[in-house]
């Protein structure tokens, strides 16, 4: 009862105020009334009697008041007047009001945005116990390249580890399971059986899988992920128990895992789990390059860092070196294991990117900040007399300060929402380039967390650029600037020092922004004049993919791909085709073969050892590509199985294998006496990506192998793809294509088409995706900066109009007048552009891992950037002065 | 009449409680039954009687109910309630003992223990 009565008092205040403040009113005249009666009783007149008891009451709008008071209905009263008035000001003064909120809605939509995609990413939310515990594990190699760990080593530090809890590891494999609409394709974990363990997650229906389930016979069984029970298998309650085909093979189903669980975290297909099954390889006491290898992720004891576990592997690392076999040893440098927190391993190629752009966005943000903060300055130096007027009135210091941040937190309100709506056009319009650069799961909403963010944000933008200009506001003596009229308040020192301040900060932060926008434009620039070393236009590329269980022991090139190629090659608009196994710039698949050569039969020196990649390749690739060749020739039609097995090299192979001879005598073996002679030399191209440097490549002619060739198995059983040089537009045959390999083999209809074009697009899309938005951020931020610079001048112009008149007037030239304000304005921008060069050559280290072409601290872009704005600062600041240079001497004298 | 004494800081309330809880009385009751109670010795500010009014049914401390009054016309009795009982028993006995503690000291005259 008593804790309810405030809430109803509350109420029925605030639902019914007119209500309650009829009630008041009849009450108290009811009072007055009855007072006046018992007064008319001694004597005194109707009139003088009400009057009198009117006095002693006081006024009804007062008693009206006092009553909300009485409810502590004070605040709240306060904050709607407050509200509602500014409003009122806000309308009232339009300009300012729009200048601000689109200042407000780039800056905070920019970092909605930008925090959506952190959200997404950096702050990933793991659906595992204590993610931060979690760790990769892996082997490094000589050129400290991650590689899986050998099961040998894993079993290794699993016994031996004492900063990891358990260690657990997993292998993906292409997995189709049999539903009732046919063959669906899943993503397919073989994993220990203790890794739901180290996840620290229990199955929503079921159990885990048990040791014993990793050995042959016991171990078709398997775990599903939600999304495969209820979307493949319509969420069948008794699932658990029941046998389903997966690869054609009948796994029993011994767990459904909860809603959201995914593992590994980035991979976003519907998942399936079985136990990794240990075969007689794994058990086997000797290594070789053949040995089961497995992805590792373990659990941190508590207290143990991921590079104190890192280091103490390499410790048992080092240890089981010395049992590898001499060839492997040669390969492994001292310290070769390593751990790194696994929820960096999933974003660890963007996190540079993201880092960078997470402060470009902070910095624009803070330019926002400031140029609203200086326009609240501005506007609350005109608005002195009007706050003067109120303080005499009685408004306390503590009032106006909070009125003037009402207005100030409207602002940001209002800004936030238009800032929000923003981040999601901007989502939208980057929705692929980020789906696939930083692997999103699909479309970003905004969450709690992100809302919460944003409003934090609000908030704090509303304090920097409303409390500090309000509170200043508040407190300038009243008489002063009372007895002043608005035009002659100039404004005290430490409030132009203030604002000056501030444009200087804004036009440096914004030269920052600048200058890593340039940075990377050049970059870009760069990368795209790069000679490729091959064509780009009218290329197609096909890389078809077949279930790889399906055809497990089978010859996919002479099945599958030959005959698809046959097709392609007699469709119309194709004037060349072939199968080729590598292809610039593809993250494919590539086999390095390690050959030592002798450089001299008589010299002891060590053989030259190189490493280079091995490639099978039709003639037409020297067509379609464009290949051109140094010396000798490439394949030709000539070449048939029957005749001498030829090859080529790069010429990067060639120069290294310079030493030993001319390379045009060399030949390889194939085994079996087969020996491919080397024919020609062709020039280097950009292998792996466009900012790598070509490396040694040997070319096998495709036709001429056979299967029981050593090379056959890595390169045209592993991967391959069919390139072709079209006649028209590359597109216009994207359907036919499809068509055609629907017609040879249903199985081939989930190949990939892409034109090369694409591909370089694609290898350069973390420059470009950061050059992008960089583009609009320096944008953006150099368009408020400009603002706030020309907003600064031309209200100190209007200030000083009168000064401006009496000069004129006393014979100053106008065109001096100019060039006054433009000094003032060259100034300002000098100093900014000063402090802008010294943070962006700090900055410029944050980037430097994008760079190419360019050094980070690259004079011509941060000469040519600041000239820009040092060029746009005095065209902003040109406006005002010459309007100043035009004042009227007499109207401006008679304005007061 | 006698020269009216001012109102103690903090009394009102209690008095008005006091007042209410001899019966529903509406505002210029309650005013007419702490002077009439008082024989007329206290002053009380009429501006400050609704507020204070307020305050209570606020805390629910008193309830309203809008009647008659004497001479048929609408007015609001407020009555106490069963939180304003509790609290007026607590006061009264706070005030007792305050005005014994003050007036043990006040009443004393000599030194002497």
């Amino acid at each position: 009862m008593r804790l309810t009565a405030p809430f109803r008092s509350w109420w029925k205040a605030l639902a019914h105020r007119r209500e309650m403040e009829a009630e008041v009113e009849a009450e108290l005249q009811f009072h007055v009334e009855r007072y006046a009666e018992d007064m008319m009783r001694n004597g005194m007149s109707r009139e003088e009697a009400l009057r009198h008891a009117r006095v002693e009451l006081g006024s009804i709008a007062v008693q009206q008041e006092k009553n909300r008071f009485s409810r502590g209905l004070r605040p709240w009263d306060d904050l709607q007047a407050d509200v509602r008035y500014a409003f009122r000001q806000l309308r009232h003064a339009p300009a300012f009001t729009i200048t601000v909120l689109l200042v407000l809605t780039l800056g905070i939509g920019a970092n909605a945005a930008m925090f959506s995609i952190i959200d997404a990413t950096l702050l990933h939310w793991l659906p595992y116990r204590q993610p931060s515990q979690l760790v990769s594990l892996y082997l490094l190699d000589d050129h400290r390249d991650i590689s899986w760990a050998y099961y040998q080593d894993l079993k290794e530090w699993q016994r031996r580890s004492q900063r990891l809890q358990e260690i657990a590891y997993y292998d993906a494999f292409e997995g189709f399971l049999e539903t009732k609409s046919g063959q669906e394709q899943v993503s397919a974990q073989s994993v220990s059986s203790n890794i739901f363990s180290v996840l620290g997650v229990q199955p929503e229906r079921g159990r885990t899988f048990l040791a014993s389930e990793q050995t042959s016979g016991n171990n078709k069984v398997i775990i599903l992920s939600e999304p495969v029970w209820r979307i493949m298998l319509h969420a069948d309650p008794d699932v658990v128990g029941k046998t389903v085909r997966l690869n054609d093979q009948p796994y029993t189903v011994v767990a459904i895992m909860p809603l959201g669980f995914a593992f590994p975290a980035n991979d976003h297909d519907p998942q399936v789990w079985v136990p990794a099954e240990l075969t007689p390889a794994h058990q086997k006491p000797t290594l070789d390059w053949s040995a089961p290898r497995y992805q590792v992720i373990g659990r941190l004891r508590s207290g143990a860092t991921p590079s104190a576990a890192g280091a103490e592997l390499s410790g048992i690392e080092g240890r089981l070196v010395s049992q590898y076999p001499e060839e492997m040893k040669a390969e492994l440098p001292p310290a070769r294991a390593g751990a790194m927190p696994y929820r960096e391993t999933l974003v660890k190629d963007s996190r540079t990117a993201l880092l960078a752009l997470i402060a470009a966005v902070s910095i624009m943000w803070l330019i926002a900040c400031a140029n609203v903060a200086n326009l609240m300055l501005a506007r609350g130096m005109a608005r002195q007399r009007e706050i003067a007027v109120r303080g005499a009135l009685g408004a306390s210091r503590w009032r106006v300060v909070r009125q003037l941040f009402t207005e100030s937190l409207i602002l940001s309100a209002l800004g936030s929402a238009a800032g929000l709506a923003l981040s999601q056009l901007a989502l939208g319009i980057f929705d692929r380039t980020l789906r696939t650069q930083l692997n999103l799961p699909g479309r970003l909403v905004p969450n709690p967390a992100v809302l919460g963010a944003l409003l934090a944000l609000s908030v704090v933008s509303a304090v920097l650029c409303g409390l500090f200009p309000a509170w200043l506001a508040a407190r300038a003596p009243l008489e002063h600037s009372l007895r002043q009229s608005t035009m002659q308040a100039g404004g005290g020192r430490t409030r132009q020092r203030l604002q000056q301040a501030m444009v200087i900060s804004e036009i440096g932060l914004s030269l920052v922004l600048l200058v890593a926008c340039g940075l990377l434009l050049r970059t870009v620039f760069a990368l795209r004049r790069v000679p490729l070393g091959f064509r780009t236009d009218h290329v197609l590329m096909l890389q078809p993919k077949l279930p790889r269980y399906k055809y497990r022991n089978i010859d996919t090139n002479r099945t599958a791909y030959q005959p698809l190629l046959q097709r392609v090659q007699a469709l119309p608009g194709v004037s060349s085709a072939t199968i080729t196994t590598l292809l610039p710039l593809r993250k494919g698949f590539g086999a390095v073969l390690t050959l030592n050569v002798q450089t001299d039969k008589k010299s002891t020196a060590p053989p030259v050892q190189i490493d280079a990649q091995l490639k099978a390749a039709g003639p037409e690739l020297q067509d379609i590509l464009g290949l051109r060749m140094v010396r000798g020739r490439f394949f030709s039609q000539q070449d048939t199985p029957d005749s001498q097995l030829v090859a080529v090299v790069n010429r990067t192979f060639e120069k290294l294998y310079m030493p030993a001879g001319d390379v045009m005598n060399y030949g390889i073996g194939l085994g079996k006496g087969r020996l491919a002679k080397i024919v020609g030399v062709i020039d280097d191209f950009h292998q792996t990506s466009i900012d790598r440097p070509a490396f040694p490549e040997i070319d096998f002619c495709g036709p001429q192998l056979r299967a029981t060739d050593g090379v056959y198995q890595p390169t045209l059983l592993a991967h391959v793809e069919i390139a072709m040089r079209t006649q028209t537009g590359p597109e216009q045959l994207v359907p036919a294509l499809r068509r055609t390999m629907l017609e040879v083999n249903p199985d081939l209809q989930a190949g990939e088409i892409q034109t090369m074009e694409q591909v370089v697009e694609d290898s350069m899309g973390n420059q470009l995706l950061a050059a992008h938005l960089l583009e609009v951020f320096a944008g953006s931020a150099l368009l408020v900066a400009l603002a706030g610079l020309y907003g600064l001048l031309a209200y100190l112009v209007a200030q000083r109009t009168r000064e401006m008149g009496i000069r004129i007037a006393l014979g100053a030239q106008r065109h001096k007048i100019i060039e006054m304000l433009l000094g003032q304005a060259g100034r300002l921008l000098l100093a900014g552009a000063a402090m802008g060069i010294v943070l962006s050559y700090a900055a410029a280290r944050l980037i430097a891992s994008f760079l190419y072409g360019v050094k980070p601290h690259d004079v011509g872009t941060m000469l040519a950037v600041t000239a820009l704005l040092l060029a746009c600062g005095l065209a902003a600041a040109y406006v005002p002065a010459r309007r100043a240079s035009r004042v009227d001497p007499l109207e401006a004298l008679r304005t007061e | 009449m006698g020269k009216q004494l001012e109102l103690l800081q903090g009394t009102l309330d209690m008095l008005i409680l006091k007042a209410v809880s001899l019966g529903p009385l509406h505002g210029y009751g309650v005013l007419l039954r702490i002077q009439q109670i008082s024989g007329d010795q206290l002053e009380i500010q009429q501006g400050s009687l609704y507020p204070a009014l307020y305050r209570l049914e606020h805390q629910g401390l008193i309830a309203s109910d809008w009647g008659e009054s004497e001479n048929n016309r609408k007015a609001r009795f407020y009555r106490l309630t069963t939180a304003g009982r509790k609290k007026l028993q607590k006061e009264m006995e706070n005030w007792n003992r305050m005005a014994d503690v003050i007036g043990a000291i006040l009443s004393r005259e000599t030194e002497e223990a």
